[in-house]
Parts: C-alpha cells; sequence; structure tokens
C-alpha cells in the first residue's frame, strides 16, 4: 500500500474587501428602489352594461308591504345618484322613492342599507343587479361608498350581490 | 509612546459582509415589481371593507390608473385608453385562444383593476368602464386604501 502524504494546505486568504463592494452597491440599489407596497384593497364587481330603464312605470305600483312595492316584479334594482357642485351626494332615490337625502354620513348611508335589505329580503322579487343612474359629477369617492353598500346586500342564494350596471345622468345646471 | 505593531492589521469583514448579506436577501425579497404599474401618486378612496383581490389566473389583470385630470396612465405613461384597451384585449384574445380557455358569453376572464383617484369624477370613469365593457370586460376591481395613509 501506498503511503498517502500529508500537504498541509497553505493557508488562502480571500479579498472579501472586493465582494463587500459589490454587496453594498446592491444594498444601496435595493435601499433607494424600495418602496413598500401601498395596503389597498379591491371591490370585485361584475359590471355588465346597463339595461334600459323600462322599471320607472311599474315602480309606480302600490307598495305590497315591507316598503318594496316599489320595485314589484323586477330583476333589477335602480338606484338614482344626484350630486352637487362639489361632487357630493345630494339625494338617492331607490325607484321614484327618496332615501338618502344631504351628504352621505353614516347615518345617511346605514338608512340606504337597511332600504336595500329590505328589498332583498322580499324573497319573491329576484333581485338580481343593482343599476346606478349616477351623476356625471359625483365623485369617486362617494361613488365607492354607495357601491359598498349595493355590495353588501345578499342575494336569494346566499352570494353578495356583485352585478351592477352604470349610467351616466347629465347634471342639471343650477336654476338661476 | 507605546510600541505596538499595527502592520499587517486586517480587519475581519465577514460579520460586515454576512450581515450586508442579509439585508440584501431581505430587499430582495420584498421588492415590489408590481409597484411600476400603479401610479403611487393617486389618493384612492377609503374603504374599510375592501379586501385583496381573488384572482388566481395566469394572465395578468389590466391595471389602469385615473388621475384627477381623468387622464389614464399605464407603467407611468399617459395612454389613450380607447386605444390601450382595444390592444389589450387583441393581445388578451389570442392569449386565451392559444390557452385553449374559450370567452364564455364573449366575456374576458380576467378582472380589470381601477385605481382611481378619490377625485375622479364619474364621467371620468364611466368613460374607461364604458371602453372596457365595449371590449368585451365585465370584472372590475375597484380599487381603494383600507385604511387612512399615516394612520
Amino acid at each position: 500500500m501506498s503511503r498517502r502524504r500529508r500537504r498541509k494546505a497553505p493557508s488562502v486568504e480571500l479579498n472579501l474587501a472586493a465582494m463587500l463592494d459589490m454587496a453594498f452597491q446592491l444594498l444601496t440599489f435595493f435601499i433607494l428602489t424600495f418602496r413598500p407596497a401601498p395596503v389597498e384593497g379591491q371591490l370585485g364587481l361584475h359590471l355588465p352594461p346597463p339595461v334600459p330603464l323600462t322599471q320607472v312605470k311599474s315602480e309606480k305600483e302600490p307598495s305590497t308591504g315591507n316598503g318594496g312595492g316599489e320595485v314589484s316584479d323586477l330583476e333589477t334594482l335602480d338606484l338614482y345618484i344626484t350630486a352637487n357642485e362639489h361632487g357630493e351626494v345630494s339625494l338617492i332615490k331607490v325607484g321614484l322613492r327618496p332615501v338618502v337625502k344631504g351628504r352621505l354620513n353614516k347615518t345617511n348611508l346605514a338608512a340606504l342599507d337597511q332600504h336595500l335589505k329590505s328589498l332583498f329580503d322580499i324573497r319573491s322579487i329576484p333581485l338580481d343587479r343593482v343599476q346606478l343612474a349616477v351623476d356625471d359629477r359625483l365623485r369617486y369617492e362617494e361613488l365607492m361608498k354607495i357601491v359598498d353598500v349595493c355590495t353588501k346586500q345578499k342575494l336569494p342564494n346566499g352570494q353578495p350581490m356583485q352585478r351592477i350596471s352604470f349610467i351616466e345622468m347629465k347634471s342639471q345646471a343650477p336654476k338661476p | 509612546m507605546s510600541g505596538n505593531n499595527l502592520e499587517g492589521a486586517e480587519p475581519n469583514l465577514t460579520p460586515m459582509l454576512d450581515m450586508v448579506f442579509q439585508l440584501v436577501t431581505f430587499f430582495m425579497l420584498v421588492i415590489n415589481f408590481k409597484g411600476a404599474s400603479m401610479d403611487l401618486s393617486l389618493k384612492l378612496p377609503v374603504l374599510g371593507s375592501a379586501r385583496p383581490l381573488e384572482y388566481s389566473g395566469k394572465l395578468e389583470p389590466l391595471l389602469l390608473n385615473i388621475n384627477t385630470e381623468g387622464k389614464v396612465h399605464a407603467y407611468g405613461q399617459v395612454v389613450a385608453v380607447e386605444d390601450y384597451v382595444s390592444k389589450e384585449a387583441r393581445l388578451l384574445k389570442l392569449q386565451l385562444e392559444s390557452a385553449g380557455t374559450p370567452m364564455k358569453d364573449k366575456e374576458f376572464p380576467i378582472p380589470v383593476i381601477v385605481r382611481a383617484d378619490r377625485n375622479v369624477t364619474f364621467k371620468q370613469l364611466n368613460n374607461v368602464i364604458e371602453t372596457c365593457q365595449k371590449h368585451g370586460y365585465r370584472q372590475f376591481s375597484l380599487s381603494a386604501m383600507t385604511k387612512e395613509e399615516g394612520n
């Protein structure tokens, strides 16, 4: 058997300065380009094109209890949203009935929610879509609050209401 | 004077290198490439009930930023909404065909993420939504902050 010679390995020292330089450059790049992702959420909607507003006539029919008579035999619930010159909500009508008058505060939002809930609770009316006729001056922030209330409603099958259509209403110039 | 011989003394750079590599790794992991498509100057509306987007498809959603002037930004550039959306829709249709995914009722199974400034008027927003609807998009995600910035 051959004898193995054990050589003592010469001590090798890496020059780490160059690697450190490169690592610092990388670090500087990442620090300078770092932007924390904003805390964003989404409101998922299914937005089919709007249907013609043909239900208005039947909304004049007398109420049949539970405050939901104005939308009898409809599958689409129509909301009319009017804005003031600052783009804030001034009036919301569900069908022909004014539900919210004035600015959109918590009380008004709760009133709208309650009203929509009472309509969606009527099982005999298969509502599956909300159609919003919106004043073209309305600000996005205000619109989102209304859309949020709409999406909180539950369909008869327990699914959240996500089918919403938009119609643009021309703003009416203030009377002199 | 003391006669300490400092010649040939070298600092041990290994711990520093370790730490720097750890920092580099951290920043590499948290880097947000999707941020390039977002216009972070927009002030989104605040909506506590907004939830993260539930979409797990392979194809990227169409992301549109709308500023207060109603101009649409995509990847940092102002784009003509009609041209941009029609081009994206054409491309998406080809991608779906090549992937063998048929369109249901001529609707794209890909959502449009709309990031609009809170002061955008409905007229400006509806213009974008109608353009997307015209080209077959039906699923929309309206972006909002879950809480006010700085809180």
